[in-house]
């Protein structure tokens, strides 16, 4: 187990319950669309979480998330959401490689195929990179 | 009977049999082609009669005809020599008559038929011109916008020559709002783009006319005309909520940041060194505070500038 660097587990967590926050009193109609696009503009924080060792519950997350949509969107969509915003493995250090496998192993469990997809999506991503 | 003479007379029989069902098939499908012309007549004349044929126009396309409307009456007047006055004018006794005709026009429901169409070319000697001040704000903006995007000035469109209320029509009959709106400015501009002359790519004027579009979508909503944006517009719509909850969770950040650290600390009186240590620890995730996140800043020396210069 990694330690957590400069105590980010609990910027994360007000963060993502800001964030949370937000959605759950927007006074006007959320929609799926708008769930995703924050869930786009979180990219930098998940990246900026696995630099600094922060094991983050992705489906307490989506499950959050989903509860602030009106269960809008079902956690599972955005739990594969939030995956698809992580990180390139092929870009991290060997640290923080091992901190992800650990946040994509909770979902792996729970939705079985997840990291094969995300697998594929990386090694193409290298691929164009290269 | 012979074999032939049964085969020829069984066959015979059959085929007038055939015949007798096909002509009663054909009868029965005149009959039913009748009985659906009728039940066809009696629905069209019962919604007739109920006014349903008409299709029910969405509150978008009310508020944009009646935006049509004003618009064309403050860009339409009648007589040449009105104009004349106009310009001489000003913002005199004759501005204010006709600004009084144009609203009693308005309210009656009259335009004026063949009426002269006054753009801002045409007006375009006169300082400060008297359609520029009436038009709309937003279509002010629109015109600003093209014509400093150099379109071929001495161009001109066909007028508009019947009456002003069967343009609208024609122009509402269109769906989408930027075909709608452009094909508007574009007949009261009196000046075409000419896009080959001006190596302007169509997905370059496509991004114009949105641009211009939300620019007046943006005018409509703070005048709290529309319900809703059109949906050529959906995406600055999102832009906007998302906006929104991130000022939210930035609040949510702050009042929990404030509930962690103390007053001293936040205002930076308390000169502990475990204190100072805390408030560095904790900062603000980029993607809530800063939204220029991802772009570092450029680190320029003044005096380096200067002396190179």
């Amino acid at each position: 187990m990694f330690p957590v660097l400069n105590r980010y587990d609990e910027v994360f967590q007000i963060e993502m319950d800001g964030w949370c926050f937000g959605i759950t009193n927007y006074p006007g109609e959320v929609s799926a669309q708008v769930v995703h696009r924050v869930i786009r503009l979180l990219a930098s924080s998940f990246q900026t979480a696995v630099e600094h060792n922060v094991v983050f519950d992705i489906l307490d997350l989506a499950s959050k998330f989903s509860v602030a949509a009106r269960c809008l969107v079902h956690e599972q969509e955005i739990a594969y959401s939030i995956i698809a915003q992580l990180p390139n493995p092929a870009n991290l250090h060997e640290d923080q490689q091992c901190v992800l496998g650990m946040i994509i192993d909770k979902v792996e469990q729970k939705y079985p195929g997840v990291l094969e997809t995300f697998y594929k999506r990386w090694q193409i991503g290298t691929r164009e990179a290269a | 009977m012979s074999v032939a003479g049964a085969l020829y007379s069984m066959v015979n029989v059959s085929g007038m049999e055939q015949n007798k069902a096909h002509q009663q098939h054909q009868h029965e499908q005149q009959h039913d082609a009748a009985l659906r012309d009728d039940l066809t007549w009696t629905q069209y004349i019962t919604n007739l009669a109920a006014n349903k044929l008409a299709p029910p126009k969405s509150q978008t396309s009310k508020v944009l005809e009646d935006f049509l409307t004003r618009l064309s009456e403050e860009l339409y007047v009648k007589g040449e020599e009105r104009i004349r006055e106009r310009l001489k004018g000003g913002d005199g006794e004759m501005g204010k008559d006709l600004a009084f005709q144009s609203r009693n026009l308005s309210k009656e429901g009259k335009v004026p038929d063949n009426g002269l169409v006054v753009s801002n070319g045409d007006l375009a000697g006169a300082e400060p011109t008297l359609a520029r001040r009436q038009v709309a704000p937003e279509l002010n903006a629109a015109t600003a916008k093209m014509e400093s995007l150099s379109f071929a000035g001495n161009q001109e469109v066909a007028r508009p020559t019947g009456p002003v209320q069967q343009l609208h029509h024609e122009i509402i009959a269109g769906n989408r709002w930027i075909d709608v709106l452009w094909q508007f400015i574009a007949a009261h501009q009196k000046r075409v783009v000419d896009p080959d002359r001006l190596g302007i790519e169509p997905s370059e004027r496509m991004d114009i006319q949105v641009e211009l579009i939300r620019q007046m979508a943006a005018s409509y909503e703070k005048l709290g005309m529309l319900t809703r944006l059109p949906d050529s517009l959906s995406e600055a719509r999102e832009l906007k909520v998302v906006d929104d909850i991130r000022t939210m969770a930035l609040v949510y950040v702050t009042r929990s940041l404030m509930d962690v650290a103390s007053p001293s600390e936040i205002a930076g009186d308390d000169d502990d060194e475990s204190a100072r240590k805390k408030r560095r620890t904790i900062e603000f995730p980029r993607s809530v505070v800063s939204p220029y996140e991802g772009i570092s800043p450029i680190d320029v020396n003044p005096m380096e500038l200067l002396l190179s210069v």
